[in-house]
């Protein structure tokens, strides 16, 4: 208990120690290293270059070593690190930036090492590696116990010709190998070539091991048969690849290596660990000359196609009617740029003159282009379907060639005439294959509009604007549609045609009553003899006046030719007064 | 003062007026733009041709070629004139054919091209035309679907055509506002609608003709295409390649070359016997 209480008073005491001194803080000062993970490596091994600046605030690297046949990776980030602690009662802060670059060497021998630049809280600084190089040696225990070969390559080719690349790797089955991978620097990156699908290789039966290539993707490989090199079995994989020359030049593939590697025990007592043991096994540098296709002797329908080809065809009818739609199949094959030749045109060859060529099908798959073509024979005089050249140049006798199919025998018997809807597949009854004839060209002249263009926009503007002031206008006086203007409206044309319809005078004086009530909101017999004079002095309106006088004309008359056998008015007369006298009653 | 609606016609009077008096320059103004356009031209021009079955007698005899020249002469004489549009578009037909049976299958489909201006829905014409289009491999004109066919109908109007269309629409819409000007209510709203609708519909063809402008003057007749270069020499840098059929607006010529404005805009020069005027 006492020793409890001691060690609490300790504790307590140096805590009151650390609050009441001033605390001091001490930076390091600033230092940049460089260092490679060896000096001595297998040739294929990777070499780690290590650059650490400590206690920096900020830091980068600006310029990376260049060394010929040494492979230097990019910069990733940095990997950042701090610690504080207390040296001697003084807070001891430390920071540090490090990264790591990958460097591959692609030949044996020794590679001085430039001194790489970095900034450094903004100001740059050289900073020599070490060790200042670098020695690499060929790893003579990995190409004992594995080989890479580069097999089938031609020293030659031409433009267009493909060529194979047969990649053949294995190592000793007395290996527990457990990692393996291929370090090509020209897959995928050369130029001048192109990769096709090739003839492929026989995979049946066979296992596929994915082996990573460039650490980016993996590639199948197929297992071979083990083979016995010096006494020794190995284990063989293999993989072939289809290439194709685009331009004349000389193409270099540089070294390859194929990197694998086995477990082996680590020491360490009780907690030892596995490690991993790596093999390098090379294989050389190879090259190809790419020779341009010769001009002299270029046949005119030659189409681009290079290499060494076979040709066969197949006809899915013999017995047709004129008429009738046949297809011709023609495959060529062969190690030849099979994609990129022009297939020939049927419709250009003379021989198919007797076919109307409708089209074809291209398509191609591996190291084999087939093209169907559609064809019509076009009477029964056509016996067999011609051969179809197709002009080559062939790499191994360095001459243009001719490669023709063997001709179809045919039979066509005569048709009904051969019509669009058949050939085309549309429904064009009677239409024969063949233009339509000349016309007369009269001398009429056409019909012209006539209006312009500004006519027309002028007018259509000018119909709304109209519209627009009309409208206005007519709402002046209310509403057009209102009941009171379409009773109005209905009394006039029920008195224009009660007019119409009137036989006598009479009719005419009782239609013309019954119109004046409608105007006054009164019953017809209201008007039947009344003074429309004094009717209209009872409004006290000059204007009702003057239109109610030539009213009581009209009426007069109308009575007098129905009562006396006088003349009565005529029909826009008492038309003329009625609509008047309905205009100043309005008002 | 209040009046019938009726008497309110007569205020109908100045605006018919005035459209009249728009009118009568209008109807003038196109033939004049044509002639100033042409030239000046001459009585023997505006003549019919002295012998206007030349052109077919030496068709229906197999002389295809003079058939060509009878007929190219005569549309030399009608060319730009408006109002032979029609004749204009049968010789342009007819040369058609002679080219194509003097085998010169790319030029009879420029000619057929030219002929379409003036007479889009002639069925000999069309059906000649996508026989050729079928003959030289070409893919069909038009593709299929709804904006394909609007736009096909909407090309089937000459520009004359459109206008009287155009016209027939406002013609209507002015019996229909005015229905709704002097009676209003819901029919008199309905009718304008109508009327709006049917004059809007009437002016969708001359709507195209105006916005399209005229039509491209030439068309690519080599059957490969032809590079387009930026000068007129032979050595000088491709700019781009014109297809066949491909069609363009010529600009100015130089010894055996045209310049031409191509459908992106570029301005390229092209051996002339390789394009062919589709414009007359």
């Amino acid at each position: 208990m006492q020793r409890l209480k001691y060690m609490t008073k300790s504790a307590l005491v140096r805590l009151l120690v650390l609050a009441f001194c001033a605390p001091t803080f001490a930076q390091n000062k600033v230092s940049v290293k460089a260092s490679l993970s060896t000096g001595l490596a297998n040739l294929g091994e990777t070499v780690q270059l290590r650059i650490t600046v400590e206690n920096a605030k900020d830091a980068r690297v600006l310029k990376l070593p260049i060394v010929e046949d040494l492979d230097v990776g990019s910069v990733g980030p940095a990997q950042r690190s701090s610690f504080t602690e207390y040296r001697g009662g003084v807070m001891v802060s430390r920071s540090s930036l490090r990264w790591v670059v990958p460097m591959v060497p692609t030949r044996v021998g020794e590679f001085d090492i430039p001194a790489i630049v970095v900034e450094v809280n903004g100001m740059p600084q050289k900073v020599q590696v070490t060790p200042p190089s670098l020695k690499v040696v060929k790893d003579m225990e990995g190409a004992q116990l594995g080989f890479l070969e580069v097999l089938d390559v031609p020293k030659r080719v031409f433009e267009g010709q493909p060529f194979p690349v047969r990649l053949r790797l294995g190592w000793a089955q007395r290996l527990q190998v457990t990692q393996a991978g291929l370090r090509l620097p020209w897959w995928g990156t050369q130029s001048g070539v192109l990769e096709v699908d090739g003839p492929g290789f026989a995979q049946r039966g066979k296992k596929i091991q994915e082996l990573p290539v460039n650490d980016r993707i993996r590639v199948p490989f197929t297992q071979e048969k083990s083979v016995q090199i010096d006494g020794e079995p190995y284990h063989v994989f293999q993989n072939i690849r289809t290439l194709v020359a685009t331009r004349s030049t000389d193409l270099e593939f540089p070294q390859s290596t194929l990197v694998f590697a086995e477990a082996v025990a680590g020491s360490g007592g009780m907690r030892r660990r596995q490690r991993m043991r790596e093999y390098f096994a090379t294989a050389e540098p190879f090259g190809v000359e790419v020779l341009p296709i010769p001009e002299e002797g270029r046949p005119f329908e030659w189409g681009g196609a290079v290499g060494t080809l076979k040709a066969e065809r197949r006809l899915n009818a013999r017995d047709v009617v004129a008429g009738e739609t046949i297809q011709l199949d023609v495959t060529w094959s062969g190690m030849a740029n099979i994609e990129f030749f022009d297939v020939p045109d049927l419709k250009r060859l003379s021989a198919f003159e007797g076919f109307r060529v409708l089209g074809h099908d291209d398509s191609h798959l591996g190291m084999e282009r087939r093209v169907v073509y559609e064809l019509v024979p076009l009477s029964s005089e056509v016996t067999e379907v011609p051969s179809v050249p197709l002009w080559y140049f062939n790499p191994e006798s360095e001459a243009y060639e001719l490669l023709e199919t063997k001709p179809v025998p045919l039979r066509v018997a005569e048709g009904q005439g051969l019509d669009l809807g058949d050939a085309f597949g549309e429904e064009t009854e009677g239409e024969k294959i063949d233009l339509r004839d000349v016309h007369g060209v009269g001398s009429e002249d056409t019909a012209g509009s006539p209006f312009g263009t500004k006519g027309l926009v002028g007018s259509l503007f000018a119909t709304i604007l109209g519209w627009l002031l009309l409208r206005k206008q007519v709402r002046k006086h209310g509403d057009p549609d209102s009941r009171e203007r379409r009773r109005l409206r209905q009394a006039d044309r029920k008195l224009r045609r009660d007019l119409a319809a009137a036989k006598d005078p009479r009719a005419s004086s009782l239609a013309l009553c019954h119109f004046l009530a409608t105007q006054t909101g009164e019953e017809s017999e209201a008007w039947v003899g009344r003074d429309a004079l004094r009717w209209a002095q009872d409004q006290d309106s000059d204007a009702a006046v003057a239109a109610a006088t030539e009213l009581k004309q009209i009426l007069r008359a109308l009575d007098e030719a129905a009562y006396h056998s006088g003349s009565a008015p005529d029909r826009s007369s008492i038309l003329k007064a009625a609509n008047n006298f309905a205009k100043q009653v309005a008002a | 003062m209040k009046f019938n609606n009726w008497q309110i016609l007569p205020l109908l009077a100045p605006l018919v007026a005035i459209m009249a008096l728009m009118a009568v320059p209008a109807t003038i103004a196109p033939i004049d733009a044509d002639l100033s356009a042409s030239g000046p031209v001459s009585a023997e021009a505006v003549d019919p041709p002295a012998v206007p079955d030349a052109g077919a007698v030496a068709y229906r005899a197999g002389d295809y070629q003079q058939a060509q020249t009878l007929w190219r002469a005569e549309l030399d004489q009608l060319s730009g004139q408006a109002s032979k549009g029609e004749q204009i578009g049968q010789l342009c037909y007819n040369l058609g054919n002679a080219a194509y049976r003097s085998k010169q299958g790319m030029q009879a489909l420029a000619w057929y091209t030219a002929a379409r201006r003036y007479l889009p829905r002639d069925e000999d014409l069309l059906a000649n035309l996508k026989f050729v289009r079928g003959e030289l491999a070409l893919p069909p004109e038009h593709s299929s679907g709804l904006l394909a066919t609007l736009s096909e109908s909407l090309r089937s109007w000459t520009l004359p055509e459109s206008k009287n269309m155009a016209l027939v629409g406002v013609l209507l819409l002015l019996l229909a506002l005015g229905y709704e000007a002097l009676r209003g209510g819901k029919q008199g709203r309905t009718l304008a609608l109508v009327g709006f609708s049917l004059c809007a519909l009437l002016w969708l063809p001359f709507l195209r003709h105006t916005l399209a402008g005229d039509p491209p003057s030439h068309m690519v007749i080599a059957a490969r295409g032809t590079n387009a270069r930026s000068e007129p020499r032979p050595d000088a840098k491709s700019l781009l390649r014109l297809e066949p059929t491909a069609t363009a607006d010529r600009l100015d010529e130089w010894g055996e070359w045209t310049k031409l404005r191509a459908e992106t805009g570029e301005e390229v020069w092209v051996t002339t016997k390789k394009v062919m005027p589709i414009r007359w």
